[in-house]
């Protein structure tokens, strides 16, 4: 009976240690597709590209995090890789409080030169509209996971040092005629929506036209 | 030695366990926001820790309790049937069926230890929910100790 006590503990502490090992093993950072571009704040590829694509986005919309993982890696490879293209994300915080703090943790996360991993984890990592994801707490848990440094980036995001750069990117999405997310200006022309990679593409290739 | 007590308190543990687990998990899947006593639960139910490989953790949860349950169900049916002790053989199923009780809660218990310490030292936030499940599977792992133990000792 003992013998049988022993094996049963020892099975226990043996699925227990698996299960703390597989939670550690799923819960490690995730790599995300690496496409070799330079990158400086919130702007993606080459300072000379001759077309611009700006992203008003909001880190809460679901519309955005779609275009995030798939049209906007399949353009960063097509274009923005090959010089042809540079992508600025401007924030267009409407969706709800926690949309707010994503955006001022992502201008923190850009001050330290992490915009754009911040972006792709915030992405990944949203749930519904003021779900607790984007909380100042997970805020910092993201920015301990990807690095950044913990007292500059709680910091920045208590002093509402960003505040005011967001508050630009509004204005001037507003004065785009921006009134949802994602929204995206390509050569000056407005288009709403995670559109097919087809509109996109067809808006640059306009644009590398005009411009040569 | 198992008596009665023990067997309520397993039974009524592992009910309202499942209730909590089956709670997190609904909110889990369908995306709705937990009611929280502050603001750690969605904190703690959107990390990355909340999923075991691609499997919600309150999804295990609930499967440990639903599984507690049925034993100790069967525990108690079998225990009730015959005089334990007319049989060495048949006398040795109601304490497998404890000893197993027993080994779930134990490993519930060591795993929720875990990820109270994830909670306290990683994620610092403390999900409610989380607090009254580990503390629950650790009162189902001392009660079934307490039978089980005091059967198995010389």
């Amino acid at each position: 009976m003992r013998r049988t006590l022993v094996l049963f503990i020892a099975g226990a502490v043996v699925v227990a240690g698996g299960l703390i090992g597989l939670s550690l093993y799923s819960a490690r950072p995730q790599k995300t597709e690496v496409i070799a571009v330079p990158a400086q704040g919130t702007t993606k590829g080459s300072p000379a590209a001759p077309v611009t694509l700006m992203e008003f986005a909001d880190f809460q919309c679901p519309h955005c995090a779609d275009f995030a993982s798939g049209t906007l890696k399949r353009l960063e490879r097509e274009y923005v890789a090959t010089g042809k293209v540079r992508v600025v994300f401007r924030q267009f915080p409407v969706l709800g409080q926690e949309s707010v703090w994503a955006a001022i943790g992502a201008e923190c996360a850009a001050r330290q030169g992490k915009f754009w991993a911040f972006h792709d984890l915030l992405f990944r990592v949203r749930r519904g509209v003021d779900a607790g994801a984007f909380l100042p707490a997970r805020l910092l848990a993201y920015a301990r996971e990807l690095g950044l440094d913990q007292e500059a980036f709680r910091a920045c995001l208590q002093s509402g040092q960003v505040v005011e750069k967001i508050r630009e990117d509004i204005q001037e999405g507003v004065k785009y005629g921006v009134e949802g997310t994602p929204s995206f200006v390509i050569g000056g022309r407005l288009i709403v929506g995670n559109q097919p990679y087809e509109v996109f593409k067809e808006a640059i290739e306009e644009a590398l036209a005009q411009a040569r | 030695m198992w008596t009665n007590w023990h067997r309520w308190i397993v039974a009524g543990a592992s009910s309202v366990g499942a209730g909590i687990s089956g709670y997190l998990a609904y909110t889990k899947v369908s995306g709705s926001s937990l009611l929280c006593v502050g603001r750690g639960c969605e904190i703690v139910n959107s990390s990355p820790f909340a999923v075991v490989m691609g499997v919600p953790v309150a999804f295990l949860g609930l499967g440990m309790y639903l599984a507690l349950l049925c034993l100790v169900t069967w525990e108690t049916l079998l225990s009730h049937r015959r005089p334990v002790g007319s049989s060495p053989h048949l006398a040795l199923h109601p304490f497998l069926l404890q000893a197993a009780i027993f080994a779930i809660a134990l490993a519930g218990t060591i795993y929720s230890a875990y990820l109270t310490a994830i909670e306290l030292f990683w994620l610092r936030a403390i999900c409610s929910w989380c607090v009254a499940s580990a503390i629950l599977v650790t009162a189902i792992a001392a009660t079934s100790a307490h039978g089980v133990l005091l059967r198995a000792s010389p």
